[in-house]
């Protein structure tokens, strides 16, 4: 599975197969070089995270700049709107004897 | 609408079916009774025997009622051939159901602290069924949280969100999470009607873990919508989705005895029928006007919420003069069972203490109907039974003590003349144990029978007669050997709901098996008690010794009871092999719950992430879906959202305890901060360090 075609879940599902001990955390290179792998790391991750789907373009150069601006591009995404409940309906008993929003097609006083 | 203004054309038929049963069910204690003086040597003189004949004539009373229960259930589906009592709901209405016009209707699902996946995979069936009627315009669904802990409601949320996305239901289907939980569900349930109610002409309340099918559903609405004078419409839920061996046995006794218990019970009720809390249908309007429920005043356990709501409700909607029905004829209604006799034992003692609080109802609350009066003494006695059962055991212990210890008085009465001889009547002895046994046992014997002979198409879904026969005889055996456990664990209830000991509102396990430590430490006592008693028993009459035997034999088994039929495996075991089998496992109950099976467990979160609340400030969207859902704080709360993002920028996550840190959460502009200041941290400040250790547990493998 590439990393371009996965969803974080499966992402996820495929990582934990390997095998934990060939987990390295240490970056063997020079520490400019393992300094700018962090970044591109973790625009890449965000990227991830945000879209399901990251790229990594192969061309362009590693400069730490380049991928926080990347990032800072991201995080400055705007919030869209959402709710959870619709409006409010002050519905206490006082409010309810003073009349409900339903229709309906019989009484809504039972027969007496 | 009041009680006084309106004809009840069910009154005489109640009253006229009430009277009967009464009747028989006197009659038959009367005859307990006679018996038992014959049984006891001073034929009930002695102070002692006064008190087992005490003690004896409520428990054979209650015996005896639930015994004609059945039989009146009996009688009603062969009467109308399994079609429900000519006076239902369904019955009167059948006809023109599929013309009536639905009306908005809200589908409430109050939760707290539950399986957050199994609760909205139910909800998602319910959902899907009820899509399939046609018919989705009409409700909308909202899931009422009042659970505390962040790790919980942001899960709930991430569901909620995910359901949405997934059937389309964007402002149909919504969450709301109550900050303060003031009065529990029910207090959740009001503070809903209280803000949205008055949009909603019925509201139909779900368990977390209720499934009800479309067709179920839409029945109610129109069912409502027939009869104005119906207040609440009780389903009767049969259980399902039952794993290990306890759940699924209970499982297996409300498919098999259920339907003629609850056709008796509500062939006597008619439309004084109580509400049980959930799957049922509720007049909101109504509702709201005559079952607000203020704390109680009293003192004890008579002070404070009214925790068993349900049956209160349904009595004060009645005493506005609205009906109540119970209808047994309404497929398509299903709850789970707790997996384990601990969990249930846990349930219990919420309710028994709920139950007991309806002392106060009985005695003195006007204008309630008689037949609710009787239902709360019936709901008190359901507890109260266990005991009165101990104290009968303990009498009787005594009694036989005493001749043991050649205490023979032949003056009981100090006033007569006359000695009284003690009398021993062994023959006397097995006729009263047989005819409690035949009262016992009968009703089940029954089901059987109707199942077999009249049921053809139910009978299906109990695999084959010899599997139903041997699960009909496993099922009585374990329920014999349960009966002590569960007296002796609901007497120590029933003491401390009149000490008044607190007792914890939390979500129910629903999932797990129960281990040897914790069913030892909990049946610790019963098995003491059962050697000491056997001990005693032993040591006064060996004859005695072998009376007590199925009682002190099940506590002392308690444990390894408890252990062995919560296991999933005897559970999946025994439904190879077609023991216990019932039709939701066959497939023959309800599509829904075929659906329900269907729908795979999806992942909300990698399993490798870390805590919610840690993944909801740091995943972009989960990030941004918790901003959008955020209050733009102002004044006093906002100095302190942000007092709380300062000192969780300076320190980490990890340095606020998580409910306070979930605080941060409230804050729109916190939120964002939070999670741009983590993404764009050196690898050496605290949340630079956690986002690379997110990212090592999640992608560097």
């Amino acid at each position: 599975m590439s990393i371009n075609s996965a969803r974080p879940t499966e992402f996820a599902t495929h990582a934990h197969e390997a095998n934990e001990q060939t987990v390295s955390t240490l970056c063997q290179y020079p520490e400019v070089i393992c300094a700018q792998l962090r970044w591109l790391q973790r625009r890449v991750f965000y990227q991830f995270l945000q879209t399901g789907c990251p790229t990594i373009d192969l061309e362009a150069d590693l400069a730490i700049e380049r991928n926080q601006a990347d990032l800072t591009q991201r995080l400055a995404l705007p919030v869209l709107p959402l709710t959870t409940m619709p409006p409010l309906l002050r519905g206490s008993v006082r409010h309810a004897k003073a009349g409900f929003v339903v229709s309906s097609s019989t009484s809504d006083t039972p027969a007496s | 609408m009041n009680k006084g203004q309106t004809y009840d054309a069910f009154r005489s038929v109640a009253l006229l079916r009430r009277w009967i049963f009464t009747a028989f069910v006197l009659l038959q204690t009367a005859f307990g009774v006679w018996g038992m003086i014959l049984v006891l040597p001073y034929h009930g003189s002695t102070p002692i025997e006064k008190a087992i004949l005490i003690t004896f004539v409520p428990l054979y009373a209650f015996v005896a009622a639930g015994s004609w229960m059945a039989l009146f259930g009996f009688y009603i589906r062969r009467r109308f051939k399994n079609k429900g009592d000519a006076r239902s709901l369904l019955a009167r209405f059948s006809a023109k159901l599929p013309t009536v016009p639905l009306v908005k209707t809200a589908v409430a699902l109050p939760i707290y602290h539950e399986d957050v996946e199994r609760v909205f995979r139910g909800l998602r069936a319910s959902i899907e069924s009820i899509q399939a009627t046609g018919h989705l315009d009409s409700f909308e669904f909202f899931v009422l949280s009042d659970s505390r802990d962040p790790e919980v409601w942001l899960e709930e949320r991430a569901a909620w969100l995910a359901l949405c996305n997934e059937l389309n239901l964007h402002g149909r289907l919504h969450y709301r999470r109550r900050r303060v939980n003031l009065r529990a569900k029910t207090g959740n349930v009001s503070d809903f009607l209280r803000r949205w109610g008055r949009k909603f002409k019925y509201f139909i309340v779900f368990d977390a873990d209720s499934v009800m099918s479309g067709d179920a559903v839409v029945s109610l609405v129109r069912l409502m919508e027939c009869e104005p004078k119906a207040g609440m419409i009780q389903t009767v839920p049969r259980l399902f989705n039952a794993r290990s061996a306890f759940a699924r046995m209970q499982q297996f006794v409300t498919h098999l005895y259920g339907p003629l218990f609850s056709e008796g019970l509500a062939a006597l009720q008619l439309n004084e029928a109580v509400f049980w809390g959930h799957n049922a249908i509720i007049r909101t309007e109504a509702f709201m006007a005559h079952c607000g429920l203020k704390s109680m005043r009293g003192f004890g356990l008579w002070r404070g919420t009214v925790l068993s709501h349900d049956f209160v409700e349904a009595s004060f909607i009645r005493r506005a003069g609205y009906e109540v029905w119970l209808e047994t004829g309404i497929e398509g209604s299903f709850e789970e069972s707790p997996p384990s006799l601990d969990d249930e034992l846990i349930r219990d003692k919420r309710w028994s203490k709920g139950n007991l609080q309806h002392v106060s109802f009985i005695g003195f609350e006007k204008g309630l109907a008689t037949a609710h009066r009787m239902a709360f003494m019936n709901g008190i006695f359901a507890y109260l039974a266990s005991p009165v059962w101990f104290l009968f055991l303990l009498f009787s212990t005594i009694e036989v003590a005493q001749f043991a210890a050649g205490d023979i008085n032949y003056f009981p009465d100090a006033h007569s003349l006359y000695p009284n001889w003690p009398q021993w009547h062994p023959q006397w002895a097995i006729v009263l144990v047989t005819s409690t046994l035949v009262t016992l046992f009968l009703p089940k014997l029954l089901a059987l029978f109707e199942l077999i002979a009249f049921d053809r198409k139910r009978l299906q879904g109990f695999c084959s007669v010899p599997r139903l026969l041997q699960g009909f005889l496993l099922e009585n055996l374990f329920s014999i050997l349960l009966a002590p456990i569960r007296m002796l664990a609901h007497s120590a209830y029933v003491v401390q709901a009149i000490f008044n000991v607190t007792v914890r509102w939390a979500g129910q396990n629903r999932s797990s098996e129960i281990g040897w430590l914790q069913a030892m430490i909990r049946h610790a006592p019963g098995m003491i008690l059962a050697v000491l008693w056997s001990g005693i028993a032993l040591s006064l009459n060996a004859n005695f010794f072998y009376w007590t035997i199925p009682i002190s034999l099940s506590l002392l088994l308690a444990a390894p009871i408890t252990v062995w039929l919560s296991r999933f495996s005897l559970g999946d075991r025994w439904r190879a092999i077609g023991i216990w089998c019932t039709p939701p496992e066959r497939a023959l109950a309800d599509q829904v719950l075929v659906n329900f099976a269907a729908i795979s467990d999806a992942r909300l979160k990698p399993e490798k992430a870390p805590d919610w609340l840690s993944w909801t400030l740091l995943n972009p969207v989960q990030a941004r879906i918790a901003a959008a859902l955020a209050a733009n704080r102002r004044g006093a709360a906002k100095r302190a959202s942000t007092a709380l993002c300062e000192l969780l920028l300076a320190k980490g996550i990890s340095a606020v305890p998580k409910r306070q840190a979930a605080r941060v959460l409230d804050d729109k502009d916190a939120i964002l901060r939070l999670h741009q200041h983590a993404w764009m941290a050196p690898p050496d400040d605290p949340w630079g360090r956690q986002v690379d250790q997110l990212t090592r547990a999640i992608c560097v493998k």
